[in-house]
């Protein structure tokens, strides 16, 4: 019965050692929503920048595989998809993901066979908010994500990656609302 | 405790003594072994149990009701804590009612149904608070592996239905109508066979109890629910085919552990069974062709294997039951030979055999169980096998290019003649009881 206890503390364990100590990446977003019933109401986060390059070492990625994504920051500290691997990267922080379509680049300079690109579904798709703020903060980030001004922190550390906080103009999400609903 | 069953035969002992069929040292044999045979739980009522179990899992929906509401004023820290303190809650009752109420059905049916409830909402309450993706599968699937251990702890039925519910749910969730999804099936399997040992042990119980029952009803049903979800791509003879197989193997299965059910809910193997043997000769009744360019079964390797177990365990449930000397009804036996004819002479063109077999089998299948009920003198039998040709009979004239008058006339004359046949063979029944007792 001790593994009953166990799980959940390991999990939580897992997830905290993400949150405090990994690298903190913003990724912009764009916005849908559904319902999960069993646990509670949540945004879906769909995320603009989901394209990424494929060195011609790993030309063996096809749609439906999992491969690793390199991650970095650019000058402002949002997140940039570096590459799609089929091994993980050693040099800098990784998560993994589903390729859900691939692009071949045509530069139109000539057909560039080594140059490909894959889309990837990227896991971190969800933010649970409180059951009466479900509405607000759906149209929140809707209208943050029209304009650009919505992105997800995302924790990242040996793989995993957590979800930290999503942003609307800057404030965290339930901080936006509650002024907003102050107004 | 003394059932209902043991009354009777304590009260039919002295009886029997007295004419001379038994000895008074029989009697008492008979006497000390059925208050021998261990209960199923210790002293309890049937009630209590049952509104110990609902009570139990009642709190345990609204905890997670509440806990989905999501509280935000809650720092992340205390979410996570939060998280855990129902799971610690549950584990605390179960401990207490395994060391100091073992003995009770109702604190370990509660405390178990309660523990897995809890141990669900723990993991959904983590995944909220920590915003983790995954699917309603993937949450079904770590809850029932998880629980596999809460079926034999102590063998109460709780676990047990909610774990078979789990599966079934998550089996319905596979999207496989495009494409097998190998996974989904496998991990199915893997996990009914899981549970199987529990089932063997409550199964193999030649007392009546509520386990037995409601172990057998979740089993048929989640079989019959989850194979058309996880083979929606499968063709629609090849979908029937497997029915008839599953048929066949239920009746045959029941056979072996409640052939001395006395009613029908008490009997779910042969009960299933037959409500599939009944609708599979209504179905291919029809001439489908007419419809439809139906194919005819799509064998593959795992079909094949699949058979020859089904078949191999049918031959292993029918030697059984011959040895016991247990009466076995031919129809609901012999469902899946029936099946695979029709769908045969449907494929290659016959299919005004096909119907006319199955109509045939139909029929036969109710006149069999008229006369059974005549023998036996039990109504019940009698109902079942005028209901079987009645239904044909009207079904047919559906069918047919009659106009509404005389259809509705037809209605009439079966409707009357039910009703005429049973009153009459009920007062012929009752009647020839007097006459016996």
């Amino acid at each position: 019965m001790l593994i009953y206890l166990a799980v959940p503390f390991y999990l939580i364990g897992r997830y905290e050692n993400v949150l405090r100590n990994g690298e903190i990446y913003r990724f912009r977003l764009r916005p849908v929503d559904p319902y999960d019933a069993f646990r509670g109401k949540y945004v879906a986060l769909s995320y603009i920048d989901d394209g990424v390059s494929v060195s011609p070492a790993d030309s063996d990625i096809k749609a439906g595989m999992e491969v690793y994504i390199s991650v970095a920051k650019d000058n402002k500290g949002f997140a940039v998809l570096k590459n799609a691997s089929l091994s993980p990267s050693s040099q800098s922080n990784y998560f993994k993901a589903n390729v859900y379509t691939e692009v071949i680049n045509d530069t139109g300079t000539g057909h560039n066979v080594n140059s490909r690109k894959v889309y990837v579904t990227i896991p971190f798709d969800r933010f649970y908010v409180n059951e009466p703020m479900a509405e607000q903060a759906e149209s929140s980030y809707r209208n943050g994500a029209r304009d650009s001004s919505a992105y997800a922190e995302i924790a990242i550390k040996d793989g995993k990656g957590v979800v930290k906080e999503l942003y609307i103009q800057g404030r965290p999400l339930v901080e936006y609302l509650k002024d907003g609903s102050k107004k | 405790m003394q059932t209902k069953e043991t009354k009777w035969l304590y009260g039919q002992l002295p009886l029997l003594v007295k004419e001379g069929h038994i000895s008074e040292a029989n009697a008492e044999a008979i006497r000390g072994y059925y208050k021998a045979l261990p209960e199923d739980g210790s002293n309890h009522s049937l009630s209590f149990l049952i509104t110990a179990v609902l009570g139990a899992l009642l709190i345990a929906a609204g905890i997670v009701t509440i806990f989905a509401y999501n509280w935000d004023d809650l720092s992340r820290e205390w979410r996570a804590v939060f998280s855990i303190l129902p799971l610690v809650a549950a584990q605390v009752f179960y401990g207490y009612a395994f060391l100091r109420k073992r003995d009770s059905a109702a604190w370990m049916e509660s405390t178990s149904g309660f523990l897995m409830v809890m141990l669900v909402s723990s993991m959904a309450l983590i995944s909220q608070t920590y915003h983790l993706g995954g699917t309603m599968k993937d949450l079904l699937l770590y809850w029932c592996v998880l629980s596999i251990p809460l079926l034999y702890l102590k063998r109460v039925s709780t676990p047990f239905v909610l774990f078979i519910c789990g599966i079934t749910w998550r089996a319905t969730l596979s999207e496989s109508y495009r494409q097998l999804n190998v996974q989904d099936v496998v991990s199915y399997a893997l996990l009914l066979l899981a549970a199987f040992p529990y089932l063997y042990f409550i199964l193999r119980s030649s007392v009546t109890s509520a386990a037995k029952t409601i172990a057998g009803w979740c089993t048929v049903l989640s079989i019959g629910i989850a194979y058309p979800f996880l083979f929606s791509g499968d063709n629609f003879f090849t979908i029937l085919y497997v029915y008839g197989l599953l048929s066949s193997v239920f009746y045959l299965a029941g056979k072996r552990y409640y052939a001395h059910e006395e009613h029908f809910w008490l009997r779910p193997f042969q009960t299933m069974a037959i409500i599939g043997t009944f609708s599979l000769g209504m179905i291919f009744s029809y001439d489908w062709t007419k419809f439809h360019n139906y194919t005819g079964i799509h064998y593959s390797i795992a079909l094949n294997v699949f058979s020859l177990i089904c078949l191999a365990t049918m031959l292993f449930f029918f030697i059984s039951a011959y040895r016991k000397k247990i009466f076995i009804n031919p129809f609901p036996a012999a469902t899946v030979l029936i099946t695979w004819l029709c769908i045969s002479l449907s494929d290659s063109g016959h299919t005004s055999i096909s119907s006319l077999v199955a109509n045939s089998f139909i029929l036969l299948y109710g006149i069999f169980y008229l006369r059974q009920g005549i023998v036996f003198r039990k109504m019940s039998l009698v109902n079942a096998g005028m209901f079987f040709i009645s239904l044909l009979v009207l079904v047919r004239f559906f069918d047919s290019n009659l106009g509404f008058l005389l259809k509705g006339i037809a209605f009439i004359i079966v409707g009357s003649g039910f009703l005429a046949a049973n009153i009459f063979l009920n007062r012929k029944l009752k009647k020839s009881e007097a006459q016996h007792s």
